[in-house]
């Protein structure tokens, strides 16, 4: 039989019910041929044995009949008659004669043979029998004849003479063959009966295999819907009830995956949604810079944070946390951000915004869902920072002038939660001044409530201001990394139960403002080249195996080569790795092109005469035309992480980032990605702790 | 070329051998010297001093090495003692806490002091 399954090629089959039936048809026939042939040998040890035994009763009773005639005088007369008629009874005996004791026949059918001898008895011998034979009684055959000879006695016990009655063998083998015929035929019968049942019983039983088989490659071609229903009470019927019901497991689960893929499109599709609406980078204004952070939770969640400005110069900051998760939360963030786009350059006040904001929302709010917000007005100019509150975080500020971290609490209740204009009448606009150095930080509560994997501890305030403190004066770069950092190894290995987003508007542009300042002075890139010629130049093969010629550079260089060595080795190796780093990531290792540095000593330095040698009073302009690389995107390596230990790598940056004590990025400037950098010296970053063990 | 490392392995005058390395550590030196302390472990040693007091200059791939080189020997079971590296290479394992993960010891006889015979 040719079958063909499903993708693969037709191949030949056999029929299991063909083997079934022929194994079982070749049992039940040697069952019974076994059978048969042991009892046609029991039937002919039978037939034997009785055949014998009649043979000899026979003739018993002939001797016993012959015991009186045989004492008379013509025992011929009255046996004569007796022989006759046994003869004719039973005409397969040959012989049935009577002798006296001197052994001449006195008793035979032929009368002729009375008086003579039995010439027969010399060619017989005694033969094998399972008769038991008593005294006087013989069992005799030849060739031809099986003969049973008994005494005939008197009462006394005295011989008189024998009785012999014998048949041939021939008839003795017809009987068995006739035994045997009949045997063979039932037998037959028996055999052909079985072998049809056997087959017939193995079609019947085989049948739902069929059905199993065609109900699977229904299965497999993705038919899931047609069950095979098979009305079987054996196993099979048990097998094809499992199939089925695998099949509408199958069936449901696959429904299940494509809802769920279905499902997570759509969160991405909302994902990709929610992070269109978030600002691309910082924005800078005046000497302040405002960036936000956005690390989404495993689920899309509802934060939302947005920086612009203002047509009267100002910058807002907003920053939104929707009490929601999933893509009912999206979708309010998405309306909030169309929402505050639309009405921000209507309004002078943040409370005024967050009034309108409300009144935008709420109709589209389903019950009990709420959301806080913060939305911030920024005048660089005067350093004010006017702000609302609709119980979003407390903000935190870091003050430069004493390393301290105030916290402002907020009075407003949350957009949505109690409809009315129960809002406006909580809300109020607030006024702090940010000095130079000093950093605001809003955040949402996936921040201070972000939980610990074990103990399910909140992350909490401290750290927030403990983080502010330790990266006092780094930059808002800095802090919004460390802060992502430190609540990352805070959660472990658990998913990150609610987004996480940071605003900061730090104060901290005074190096970058001198560099905006000095770039926007020039009326163009060649006046701007010119004036950075007078500075003492490097001009350096992006090569990693030449930049040993930065270090003969500071030798060389007027101001730089008179500070002791070991502020050498480490003014060196901060530059080595600002240089490397370009020469490996943005150039992509091609040793043909080329970067600049540049060392200009601080003016008042030069004027006033008065530079401490030990100190490093200048900065480093270093230009590159490679790709840009944004510094604030980096992040260090954990090093408590054995794995990152073993690759050894990632230390450049933080290497720079240890050293310098100011540095700011502008990358794709008209003159390249410019990279300007402070250096600490040693006896100013020298912790004097002891590292040996 | 900046490759002006050079090392010197000293196995039989201490109870441990000592490396010494003298010049610059950057990227290529840092390459030569972690094979040559994985050849060190590789023969067997299980302990290693590195003398650095003559080397007067280690880039970020050169502290790098450092670190995979000490577990590399932690990881079989032995340890690599860093000996005397001069006051700039100190400052920076120092800023960069990498003495939390390095065995580090003032001169090369603290250093043997340290590592068990």
């Amino acid at each position: 039989m040719t079958v063909r399954t499903g993708r693969t090629k037709a191949r030949r089959v056999v029929s299991m019910r063909l083997i079934v039936s022929t194994t079982a048809a070749a049992l039940v026939a040697l069952c019974v041929i076994g059978v048969g042939a042991v009892s046609e040998k029991n039937t002919r040890e039978m037939l034997v044995s009785e055949v014998e035994a009649r043979l000899m009763l026979e003739a018993s009773n002939l001797a016993n009949l012959s015991a009186d005639a045989l004492l008379d005088d013509f025992p011929e007369l009255t046996l004569n008659p007796v022989v006759t008629d046994i003869q004719e009874k039973r005409p397969d005996l040959v012989v049935v004669t009577v002798l006296d004791h001197q052994e001449r026949i006195k008793g035979h059918a032929d009368v002729r043979m009375h008086g003579k001898g039995l010439a027969l008895l010399d060619s017989l011998a005694p033969v094998e029998t399972r008769l038991e034979l008593d005294a006087g009684e013989d069992f005799l055959g030849n060739g031809h004849l099986l003969v049973a000879a008994v005494d005939a006695r008197h009462a006394d016990g005295q011989r008189l003479g024998r009785a012999v009655v014998g048949l041939r063998r021939a008839t003795l083998e017809a009987l068995v063959m006739q035994a045997r015929r009949q045997l063979l035929m039932v037998s037959a019968v028996l055999l052909g009966i079985s072998l049809l049942a056997s087959v017939l019983l193995m079609r019947q039983l085989l049948r739902p295999v069929d059905t199993l088989r065609k109900g699977l490659e229904r299965i497999g071609h993705g038919d899931l819907n047609s069950p095979m229903h098979m009305n079987d009470r054996t196993e099979l019927g048990l097998l094809a009830d499992t199939v089925d019901d695998m099949a509408a497991r199958i069936r449901d689960s696959q429904r299940d995956m494509v809802e769920k893929e279905r499902l997570a499109h759509e969160m991405d599709l909302a994902r990709d949604i929610q992070l269109s609406l978030l600002p691309k980078t910082h924005a800078v204004a005046g000497d302040f810079v405002i960036e936000g952070a956005y690390q989404a939770a495993a689920e899309v969640g509802g934060d939302f944070f947005d920086v612009f400005e203002l047509p009267d110069g100002r910058f807002g900051c907003f920053i939104a946390d929707v009490a929601g998760k999933g893509l009912g939360g999206c979708l309010v963030t998405s309306m909030m951000a169309v929402l505050t786009r639309s009405q921000r350059d209507r309004y002078a006040s943040p409370r005024d915004l967050l009034i309108a904001l409300e009144e935008g929302l709420v109709p589209q709010l389903a019950p009990g869902v709420f959301v806080t917000a913060f939305y911030g007005i920024l005048d660089a100019d005067s350093g004010v920072l006017s702000y609302a509150s609709a119980a979003h975080s407390p903000l935190l500020v870091y003050r430069a002038e004493n390393g301290a971290v105030e916290r402002f609490e907020t009075r407003g209740i949350p957009i949505g939660a109690v409809r009315g204009g129960a809002l406006a009448a909580t809300l109020q606009d607030e006024e702090i001044v940010l000095a130079p150095g000093d950093l605001a930080l809003q955040y949402t509560d996936g921040l201070n409530e972000a939980p610990q994997a074990h103990t399910q501890e909140e992350f909490g305030f401290d750290r927030i201001v403990t983080a502010m403190t330790e990266t006092s004066g780094a930059g808002r770069s800095k802090l919004l990394n460390a802060l992502q950092m430190q609540t990352t190894r805070w959660c472990g290995h658990q998913p990150q139960s609610d987004d996480l987003t940071l605003l900061a508007i730090s104060r901290e542009g005074a190096v970058h403002k001198r560099v905006t300042d000095r770039l926007s002075g020039f009326s163009s890139d060649e006046d701007l080249l010119d004036n950075l010629l007078h500075a003492l130049h490097l001009k350096l093969n992006a090569d990693l195996d030449h930049m040993d010629e930065i270090g003969r550079w500071i030798e060389t260089t007027p101001g730089l080569a008179g500070i002791p060595d070991e502020e050498k080795t480490l003014l060196e190796t901060g530059l080595f790795e600002i240089c490397a780093n370009i020469a490996e990531h943005g150039y992509g290792g091609d040793t043909h092109r080329s970067l600049d540095i540049w060392w200009q000593p601080d003016a008042e330095a030069e004027v006033s005469g008065e530079a401490d040698r030990s100190l490093l009073q200048g900065h480093f302009l270093i230009r590159d035309r490679g790709a840009p690389f944004d510094p604030s995107d980096w992040s260090p390596p954990d090093l408590e992480d054995k794995a990152n230990r073993l690759k050894g790598r990632g230390l450049g940056m933080l290497v720079v980032d240890k050293l310098a004590s100011d540095k700011t990025y502008l990358p794709g400037t008209a003159v390249g990605n410019l990279y300007l950098v402070r250096f600490r010296s040693l006896a100013d970053s020298e912790k004097g702790e002891e590292i040996y063990v | 070329m900046s490759s002006q490392m050079n090392m010197e392995l000293i196995k039989d005058q201490f109870s441990t051998p000592v490396l010494f390395v003298s010049g610059r550590i950057d990227a290529a030196a840092a390459q030569v010297l972690k094979a040559e302390c994985a050849a060190s472990r590789d023969t067997g040693c299980q302990r290693l001093v590195v003398s650095l007091a003559d080397v007067t200059f280690v880039s970020s791939s050169g502290l790098g090495s450092f670190l995979v080189i000490s577990e590399e020997f932690k990881d079989a079971g032995g340890s690599v003692v860093f000996a005397a590296p001069v006051r700039s290479v100190r400052h920076v394992l120092k800023l960069l806490n990498l003495d939390q993960f390095l065995d580090l010891a003032p001169d090369v006889e603290s250093a043997l002091d340290l590592v068990p015979a």
